[in-house]
């Protein structure tokens, strides 16, 4: 399918939300809700509140629809909102969203510092440094977190980040220097974290950001 | 720092999106009534007692569990509304919400129910009963009840408003009805329309008169027409541009003077069919070619496709009138390979000036003939913007 045509079938299907068509708000859900659980879930690291941050993005959604005006694409705009919804959450929370408390009893994949090799570990490996790596973000501000999610882990480029966040992409590249600055000290202390990270890359992204 | 695909989203299961997506259609639905509207709360059961109370009814049940068509007296009963809070009552099968400041009688004997308004909103959900008539009044309005959710507003005069979000309502006055479904209202003023298109309507303030778009390009002169006129292509539409001049008042047209209608964007977008290829890029010698091949074929072949790419090359000449009339020699011929496309490019050009009558003629022409597909649905949206502006 063209570019074209599905530009097409969304100004058509927009046009049947706005008449009020509940088959078209169901399809207009389910085309879409993939992509904005996914991008929330990487801004926040679990589904925790999920049901209700989804349910809240796309009323917001809803809300707003006869505002599309068909510049950008929906599947842009619907991002655009979603974050929005995001940082409005993370603002009002706080800045812990994560309260799992990180113990040795969760079976982690390191003895006494040594990374234990073998499948099953470097999933445990995984998660855990995904775990460190969010109670780090969890100490950023919600634009910080933003920014740093949704280009290093979402893989947005910066100008595309800064549309979303509704900032300049100077602002944008300072923020998730800021974050990734504070990920490699969190690191330096963090074995786990800085295998998960690959500190490598790290020093090398922040230095050529400086 | 590579984390790009290192962070595994956690699916959500099917019944948690179920549950989601159940409460958005719902919430979605509720946004799609009228938020100016009085909001529905229920009151206490004793607050209901004590409107009945000032009411004088005979022994009518306010609980939600009434059963239907019960009766308590054999003689007709009537409850009579006007608080000044919303109150909700039940009347078995179906639930009435009334607005502050409204003020209806309820008429119920067995097998019917009239509700008489007198002024204020009132939010009907009914269950479908095929032994029950419910019917609410308003003036000289009659809108009869065909198992549905609807919404009533009656200003005391003539104003009155019908919005259906569920299943459908007859709507009768001076001798006429209409049956309004889901997604649709019904005005006085302005008869049937889209719940959206009621909305737009009522929102836009009207402003000082509205100045032309842009400069015309196109031969045909571009003349002011009365309010509530359809869109017409903005200024440097590569389509044709023009626009329309509108006395004050047009609020549809104020509307869409910040930016192109939805059914315009797509009109514009989807592309038409590329014709046969002669071999040269020269309007007039493509033009003259094709007509060669035309005459050529015998009455038995099919010369649709022919006809379709000389009608191409004229609009792109910029001779509309001649393509218009060469599609007609497609068209009438009801088929062959290029008939689909024919009716499509019909459309393009009816359309590409303003969404007037012509064009709403070609537009139904195709949905008729075409009732599938992506440009079906194009064609829909153009109808359904002329319906609103009308």
């Amino acid at each position: 399918m063209t570019v074209a045509t599905l530009y097409v079938e969304d100004v058509l299907l927009v046009d049947r939300c706005l008449t009020g068509e509940p088959a078209a708000t169901r399809e207009l859900f389910r085309r879409h809700r993939g992509r904005v659980h996914a991008c929330l879930y990487r801004v926040l690291g679990t589904n925790r509140d999920m049901d209700d941050l989804l349910q809240e993005a796309f009323i917001q959604v809803f809300q707003s629809l006869r505002g599309w005006r068909a510049e950008a694409s929906l599947s842009t705009w619907i991002d655009r909102v979603s974050v929005r919804v995001a940082y409005r959450y993370l603002s009002q929370r706080g800045r812990r969203i994560q309260t799992d408390v990180l113990d040795g009893d969760e079976g982690g994949a390191t003895v006494d510092g040594a990374i234990v090799e073998g499948p099953g570990a470097r999933r445990q490996l995984a998660r855990d440094g995904v775990k460190r790596l969010y109670a780090v973000l969890d100490e950023l501000g919600a634009a910080s977190r933003l920014a740093f999610t949704l280009h290093e882990i979402d893989g947005r480029p910066l100008s595309e980040v800064a549309a979303l966040v509704g900032s300049t992409v100077t602002a944008t590249k300072l923020r998730v220097w800021r974050a990734r600055k504070k990920i490699e000290q969190a690191a330096s202390e963090d074995p786990v974290l800085r295998e998960f990270i690959d500190p490598a890359a790290l020093q090398a992204a922040v230095k050529e950001s400086l | 720092m590579n984390l790009h695909g290192k962070v595994p989203v956690e699916q959500l299961d099917d019944e948690r999106l179920t549950n989601i997506e159940r409460k958005l259609v719902v919430a979605v639905s509720d946004m799609r009534a009228p938020a100016d509207r009085a909001p529905r709360r229920l009151i206490a059961f004793a607050g209901m007692a004590m409107a009945v109370a000032i009411a004088g009814i005979v022994g009518w049940k306010l609980r939600g569990d009434a059963p239907t068509g019960e009766l308590v007296a054999e003689v007709p009963q009537r409850i009579a509304i006007n608080t000044d809070t919303a109150n909700t009552l039940s009347l078995g099968d179906a639930v009435l919400t009334s607005g502050p400041a409204s003020d209806l009688v309820v008429e119920r004997t067995r097998g019917r129910v009239v509700i008489v308004m007198t002024r204020g909103t009132i939010d009907m959900q009914v269950t479908h009963d095929p032994s029950r008539v419910l019917v609410v009044r308003a003036g000289d309005t009659e809108i009869e009840d065909i198992g549905t959710r609807f919404t009533v507003e009656y200003d005391g005069t003539s104003h009155v408003e019908v919005r259906v979000t569920e299943g459908e309502v007859k709507v009768k006055r001076a001798g006429q009805h209409v049956d309004v479904a889901a997604g649709f209202a019904w005005t006085a003023d302005r008869g049937k329309l889209t719940i959206a298109a009621l909305d737009a309507v009522t929102t836009v303030v009207a402003t000082a008169p509205v100045q032309p778009v842009g400069p015309t390009v196109s031969s045909t002169a571009v003349t002011p027409v009365t309010p509530v006129t359809p869109v017409g292509p903005e200024a440097g539409s590569t389509t044709g541009s023009g626009s329309d001049g509108t006395s004050a008042g047009s609020a549809a047209t104020v509307a869409r003077k910040a930016g192109k209608s939805n059914a315009r964007i797509a009109l514009d977008k989807l592309a038409i069919e590329e014709p046969l290829d002669v071999g040269t890029k020269d309007f007039n010698t493509a033009i003259a070619k094709y007509l060669d091949l035309a005459v050529s074929m015998g009455d038995a072949q099919d010369k649709t496709e022919v006809l379709y790419s000389m009608a191409v090359i004229q609009h792109r000449a910029r001779q509309d009138r001649a393509a218009l009339y060469t599609l007609s020699g497609v068209i009438k011929r009801q088929g062959g390979k290029a008939y689909r496309a024919a009716l499509w490019l019909n459309v393009r050009i009816e359309c590409m000036q303003r969404f007037d009558d012509e064009c709403r003629q070609s537009a139904d022409l195709y949905l008729r003939k075409v009732p599938d597909g992506v440009a079906a649905g194009v064609a829909q949206a153009i109808l359904t913007e002329i319906a609103r502006a009308q």
